[in-house]
């Protein structure tokens, strides 16, 4: 019961008036930037990283937890209310969501969305409390090559085991490693990749790649768009969002089964919440068929209350995996990453041993989030969707000087400025020709962990290749990733050739 | 993974011949296969010219190895998908050319293009409150947005309160430019 005295520590030093102000702040613009379509918590995150110089680690790193849960809880509004999902992660809450507003609930739906948000990260954080030191434990057996198994596990992962084409993943997997080893080599000293420019000597910020790639990319790609797009109707949200007992006894055990589906996904580089919540919908539905009288395609409640509660357990174990094993699992992790990079600390093992203090703090601001999330949301969703009238605009034009005003900020230099545009431009082609974008965020902040665990790997044993399978970690690590590829390439196999027999039965 | 509304209509079969169809069309991946082939050529130039300097401990792969890792990584995911796009049937193509969700407002975005070029050029000369303001008005008028004279006064609000908060308030240096001469 360590953990527990660890967290009213926690508790003790999250519940000052400054810190429960970075809590709501960060709630308030997760939810905020998870209502409004094309932006999310990633680029708020990334946007906030480069102007966080003035504050102390711990009120950045809860103010960017509570944007990371706030994404989740705000994505299924709009979804819900007019039919396009704030973000991927609501795709799965909206179908049948929009259908339960279509009846005349919407009230309902937006209330079982908050609670099931609520009660996916509350388990999934909970968990993470009573694991998180026995991973860290795990985690203090690992040397170089364990390291790189895990870096390894993480690329391919996401690259080719996720995304729908292993191709184009791998494709943006080379770009996000191609930007990480530019500059300095860390042990030999050798000049790389900077042909002479000495502004790239410290290799290319993280910032500039973050902000031009989530960012700049996505109002280019907006500017492409003008003119382009349908139009969008919100369907009013009349009355309480009381659930009845009905409602209550469909709901209740598929929150619990969407957390059960979001909870593992948060340790594996899926890229986020998508899988997880498609998964979640999935069942219910298959089980729905199942029922005497099947409410699927009118509103069913439950296919609101497992996704939702699906995507919020995975940020919840994703903070787990991000403090105990320091892999980040979906882009926005890897930005807090990137974050504790900043400040001089390293996630890990070693950071419960070091700064347990901050980690403790973390968690139980986790908690404090969660309940705020759940009061900006519940009684006040419609008042969120009122943020789909705002400007597009004026909207992209401020994202645009803010994010300029923070590559300034980390660096004041003309040459990162360029290479932001130039960054922001690969941005806009990734988007307009569907190549994912969370493996080069990933790419970028492990890939020196890749790089160096690899060469000091080599190094120690001589070359002798056999050491990266030498320990029972790296040889599960790798049966696990082999294990992920084969069960991907049968699926992709299997659904190919049910698209052609579909296909081939079709008249035309 | 987002549902495309057209994507089920099949192709107007009169598009279907290859003959009317740009050799362009639908084939937009070739801008992806030329991206990953200069991120390829880039680690090759800078492995081959590469100075090493100092001792790498006795890993094979030194400072240069992993970017040839990379680099085999760029270059074959590039050949893979330009490959795909030449081959692309007619259909298919055509398909892609006419789906609605593709188009491109060019004029919109070069709008918003040159605001960010113009911002990364002149902030150091014009300094912040103008260039700031420049790039506001840039990308919002880009974006649709109407007066064009309102575009340019929301963006100097902006601007000027950005100033204020981080360069006042939090001693963020942001240059003045031609304002601090007067």
């Amino acid at each position: 019961m360590d953990q527990l005295t660890a967290l009213l520590g926690g508790f003790g030093d999250v519940l000052t008036p400054a810190n429960v102000l970075w809590i709501v702040l960060g709630a308030f613009l997760g939810t905020a930037v998870g209502v409004l379509p094309g932006l999310g918590s990633s680029m708020a995150v990334a946007l906030l990283l480069p102007l966080t110089f003035a504050l102390d680690p711990l009120a950045a790193l809860i103010m960017f937890s509570g944007i990371y849960f706030g994404g989740l809880f705000g994505d299924s509004t709009a979804g819900i209310l007019m039919n396009t999902p704030g973000n991927s992660t609501a795709i799965a809450t909206t179908f049948e969501g929009h259908r339960m507003a279509l009846a005349g609930r919407a009230p309902q739906a937006l209330a079982t969305a908050a609670i099931g948000a609520f009660l996916g990260g509350l388990v999934a954080t909970c968990l993470v409390v009573l694991a998180a030191p026995t991973l860290a434990d795990l985690a203090t057996r690992f040397g170089p090559g364990e390291y790189f198994a895990l870096a390894l596990f993480a690329f391919v992962a996401i690259a080719a085991v996720v995304g729908e084409s292993a191709v184009r993943g791998l494709a943006a997997l080379s770009v996000g490693l191609a930007l990480a080893v530019v500059g300095i080599d860390q042990s030999t000293g050798t000049e790389r990749y900077a042909f002479g420019v000495p502004a790239l000597f410290d290799g290319v910020s993280i910032v500039v790649i973050t902000v031009a790639l989530l960012a700049l990319g996505e109002v280019l790609h907006v500017a492409s768009r003008t003119g382009r797009a349908g139009a969008r109707e919100l369907v009013p949200s009349r009355g309480r969002p009381w659930l009845s007992r009905a409602d209550l006894r469909k709901a209740l055990p598929a929150w619990l089964r969407g957390a059960g589906f979001g909870v593992p996904f948060g340790f594996i580089p899926a890229g986020g919440a998508e899988v997880p919540t498609f998964l979640a919908y999935g069942t219910e539905r298959s089980l729905d068929a199942r029922r005497e009288e099947p409410e699927f395609g009118t509103g069913a409640i439950r296919g609101v209350a497992a996704p939702e509660a699906a995507g919020n357990a995975t940020a919840g174990s994703a903070m787990g995996s991000l403090l105990a094993l320091g892999l980040p699992t979906s882009a926005t992790a890897a930005l807090l990453l990137a974050t504790f990079q900043q400040y001089g600390l390293q996630p890990g093992p070693l950071l419960f041993e070091r700064s347990g203090d901050l980690v403790w703090a973390l968690l139980a601001s986790l908690f404090v989030a969660l309940v705020t999330l759940l009061l900006l949301n519940l009684p006040f969703s419609p008042l969120w969707a009122k943020l789909l009238e705002l400007p597009q605009g004026y909207l992209y034009a401020g994202i645009t000087v803010f994010a300029g005003l923070g590559v300034y900020a980390t660096g004041a230099s003309g040459f990162d400025l360029g290479l932001m545009v130039a960054l922001g431009l690969v941005g806009f082609v990734m988007r307009r020709y569907d190549l994912p974008l969370a493996p080069v965020l990933i790419a970028v902040i492990l890939g020196p962990l890749a790089e160096y665990s690899l060469r000091d790997a080599l190094g120690n044993s001589g070359n002798d290749p056999t050491t990266l399978v030498s320990s029972p970690i790296s040889v599960g690590l790798y049966a696990l990733l082999l294990l992920g590829l084969a069960v991907t390439g049968w699926r992709r196999r299997s659904a190919r050739r049910s698209r052609t027999g579909a296909d081939a039965a079709a008249p035309s | 993974m987002t549902p495309r509304p057209d994507s089920d209509h099949p192709a107007d079969p009169r598009a279907d011949t290859a003959a009317n169809l740009p050799v362009t069309a639908g084939r937009g991946d070739l801008v992806v296969a030329a991206l990953l082939a200069v991120v390829g050529v880039v680690l090759v130039v800078g492995n081959l010219t590469m100075d090493v300097v100092g001792e790498d401990g006795t890993s094979v792969l030194g400072p240069a190895g992993f970017g040839w890792l990379v680099a085999a990584l760029a270059l074959g995911t590039s050949v893979a998908i330009a490959a795909r796009a030449v081959r692309r049937p007619a259909a298919e193509r055509a398909q892609e050319a006419a789906d609605p969700t593709r188009e491109m407002n060019v004029p919109a975005f070069l709008g918003a293009l040159g605001g960010l070029v113009g911002f990364a050029v002149l902030l150091q000369p014009l300094g912040w409150l103008l260039s700031a303001t420049g790039l506001f008005f840039a990308v919002s008028s880009a974006l649709g947005s109407r007066p064009l004279l309102r575009n340019a006064a929301v963006g100097f609000a902006m601007a000027c309160v950005l100033q204020l908060l981080f360069g006042a308030a939090l001693g963020l240096a942001l240059p003045s430019g031609v304002l601090g001469w007067l």
